[in-house]
């Protein structure tokens, strides 16, 4: 999964297609960016998906971003 | 085939039929060639980007639900079956899995058996947003589930012209 932190910014750039298929990698790699880093803010950059079905719904609704305590 | 005649879209007498059936293992990996595999059947009737969008996402979702929920950890056979009969798309998708309980509540939006998996509940939702017609048919016990959407391509297209009239 391609990101940037910048100060307490994650930015994650999604890939090509967002499905279920690769919406768990997505999810589970984002926790572990925001866990190691004291993250305040996500951002989305779908820039390169053309394509993606309700799972990609599922990460940015917040069920799996979880804030760093 | 449509003509432009003096104004009007006229449909040529278009008799098209055809079908095409796939079975594949119940993988996450396979939901990427479930979607392009339906595209590329859809091709034939010249869909416009946006139609071929809305199946291939349609396509994903009711596939996406037989991985997980039909099927749940066990690798089992998905079925697509896809028929064409002039500018009318049907698909249909099946598995032999757990079946649905309850499918009204199943198509409620952000309704989902699975919130532990983050899932959105939004999976019938967008079927019933980008196809003209979603019909489930389920039973419990291992018979498992058919998805069965039509979609009429072609409706309602504007031709766009730059000459004067």
């Amino acid at each position: 999964m391609r990101y940037q932190v910048e100060e307490n910014c994650l930015t994650i750039y999604l890939p090509r297609e967002v499905d279920h298929h690769n919406a768990d990698e997505i999810r589970k790699e984002a926790d572990a960016v925001i866990s190691r880093n004291h993250i305040r803010y996500v951002i989305f950059d779908f820039d390169r998906t053309d394509f993606m079905d309700s799972s990609g719904i599922g990460i940015i609704m917040g069920g799996g971003i979880r804030p760093s305590v | 085939m449509q003509i432009y005649e003096g104004g009007k879209v006229m449909e040529a007498s278009n008799t098209q039929n055809n079908e095409m059936e796939i079975r594949f293992d119940s993988r996450s990996e396979n939901e990427g060639f479930a979607r392009v595999s339906v595209a590329s059947f859809l091709t034939q009737l010249n869909p416009t980007v946006e139609e071929v969008a809305d199946v291939k996402t349609a396509v994903s979702e009711a596939v996406t639900n037989a991985i997980i929920h039909g099927y749940e950890q066990r690798v089992e056979k998905v079925k697509i079956h896809c028929s064409i009969e002039n500018q009318l798309f049907t698909v249909e998708i099946s598995d032999r899995g757990k079946g649905i309980a309850n499918v009204e509540k199943a198509m409620e939006p952000m309704f989902t058996t699975k919130p532990e998996d983050d899932r959105s509940g939004m999976g019938f939702s967008f079927m019933e947003a980008f196809m003209d017609t979603v019909e489930v048919e389920s039973k419990v016990g291992g018979e498992g589930t058919s998805v069965k959407m039509t979609k009429t391509i072609g409706k309602g297209s504007r031709i766009w012209t730059t000459q004067s009239l």
